[in-house]
């Protein structure tokens, strides 16, 4: 066993219980240590953020004369107006801008990739279980979310083997968060075991 | 008996699932570890690559994900530096590209070039547009790498004209943008396979695009990582990890069951016997 003599590693430890802590009540470390890393990660962001308009904006129009550059700077500058009452409307010029090319953008993709493509996945031929848990439970949840008639009969049925199926599927999403949070957990342990106490390898 | 478990202090559950963790990591047990098949084809795809063929791997995670992502990405980046692949490095999560400059330090790309074997291009702004952008023009996106560096005419990128040139890119991914929009912008577009490491929350939404073949590989969180470190037998802190796993799960499955036992039995109990609530 070696306890780690890094200033680096002591911080991070201690901040990690302080987090930790909250799981036993609130108390004025884990506020400390909550408040230190939202600073920090905005203070990150605002540095590579600057980093990107100077390498993707401000240098090459100064440097290589691309003045076409300044479209998107002004437009990035117009979304602080936001913060002064009498040209409040300014900001929605960008915001639309944002909206526009955002929407337009993954609208392609998601008709492409998300609705086409994911349909296609479905037609399948039914010789294997596989395919056919696919087929019917596709075809059931789809029923559930048929509001034209009423759930009843053959159609209610099929609607109520939809709503298992989803049950299963939350199933499966709760039993992967739980594998993923204490994943988490055990990298900070193993953070806290290995690197600061030094009680494992 | 079954007041006092009603009542019972949430925190002793803490402690236990704390204990099931902590344990198990200091005397490991050695369970088994099983190895996905979605882990084992992006093994297999990335053990049948070529040397210097270039992969993008775009750490697309915050430093509160990447706890359960690191062993995937640390057995990736291994399994590539074995095999000589070059690396692109990127990110689109403001903290992904710090994340991956530990996580190439830590790895065997540490003893190759930098700027010959693999490079960490930075952060580029934007989530979506940010990837369109850099999948019609990677030098233009990224003029400067993470080190501040020119990136024209680095070695690693000769050849290199678009991402349509990529033989595989892979997202290190805790949300978005993630997998669905690379998938968008890059996979199904430009025809790039398209594979990720993945937190074990977005499991469940990303298997269909496994089922639609628009990822032809996954490292599914801790797990998946474990599972990566078998096949490329370089066991580390993912198989350390899984016993840790499989004992708090059993853990958690038994406060489950406990919790539905004290529910059923409560249910046939007389109402005044209860207690508390209104009658």
């Amino acid at each position: 066993m070696s306890v780690s003599t890094s200033a680096g590693v002591w911080i991070a430890s201690l901040a990690t219980l302080a987090i930790m802590s909250f799981a036993y009540k609130d108390n004025p470390f884990y506020r400390l240590v909550e408040n230190l890393y939202v600073g920090v990660s905005a203070g990150h962001a605002i540095v590579l953020g600057w980093g990107n308009i100077r390498d993707l904006g401000w240098t090459p129009m100064v440097q290589k004369g691309q003045w076409i550059l300044l479209i998107p700077m002004i437009l990035g500058i117009l979304l602080y107006a936001r913060y002064f009452k009498q040209v409040f409307w300014i900001s929605r010029i960008p915001i639309a801008f944002l909206m526009g090319i955002g929407t337009g953008l993954s609208i392609s993709g998601i008709i492409g990739s998300q609705v086409v493509t994911q349909a296609k996945a479905n037609i399948v031929a039914l010789n294997n279980w596989d395919n056919v848990v696919i087929v019917l439970g596709t075809f059931g949840v789809l029923s559930y979310f048929f509001f034209l008639l009423e759930h009843k009969g053959v159609g209610g049925a099929v609607a109520r083997f939809g709503r298992y199926v989803m049950m299963v599927a939350f199933g499966a999403a709760f039993g992967s968060t739980v594998m993923g949070r204490m994943s988490l957990f055990i990298a900070r342990l193993q953070y806290l075991l290995a690197n600061w106490l030094g009680v494992i390898k | 008996m079954l007041e006092k478990l009603e009542k019972m202090d949430r925190r002793l559950i803490y402690l236990v699932v704390f204990l099931s963790l902590t344990i198990p990591l200091i005397w490991p047990i050695g369970l088994p570890v099983s190895i996905g098949s979605e882990t084992r084809s992006l093994y297999e795809l990335i053990d049948g690559l070529p040397a210097r063929t270039p992969v993008i791997v775009s750490f697309d995670c915050s430093p509160g994900g990447y706890g359960e992502l690191s062993s995937g990405a640390m057995a990736l980046l291994n399994h590539m530096a074995k095999k000589d692949l070059r690396c692109i490095g990127m990110g689109f999560f403001d903290t992904g590209p710090s994340l991956l400059e530990g996580a190439l330090a830590s790895s065997l790309y540490k003893g190759k070039t930098y700027g010959t074997d693999y490079v960490n291009l930075g952060y580029l702004a934007g989530g979506e547009n940010g990837i369109s952008a850099m999948a019609k023009n990677i030098l233009g996106s990224f003029p400067k790498d993470f080190r501040g560096a020119s990136t024209a005419g680095l070695p690693v990128l000769q050849g290199i004209a678009g991402v349509k040139d990529m033989a595989l890119v892979v997202t290190v991914s805790s949300g978005t943008p993630g997998v669905a929009e690379w998938i968008r912008q890059v996979g199904d577009p430009l025809k790039v396979p398209m594979a990720t490491v993945l937190v074990a929350v977005n499991i469940p939404n990303m298997t269909p695009y496994l089922q639609a073949k628009q990822l032809c590989g996954m490292i599914p969180s801790m797990k998946g990582g474990a599972g990566y470190e078998a096949l490329i037998n370089m066991k580390a802190l993912g198989t350390a990890g899984m016993d840790a796993q499989s004992i708090s799960h059993l853990a958690i499955l038994f406060f489950v069951i406990l919790g539905n036992v004290i529910y059923f039995a409560g249910r046939n109990k007389p109402a005044a016997a209860k207690g508390g609530g209104r009658q």
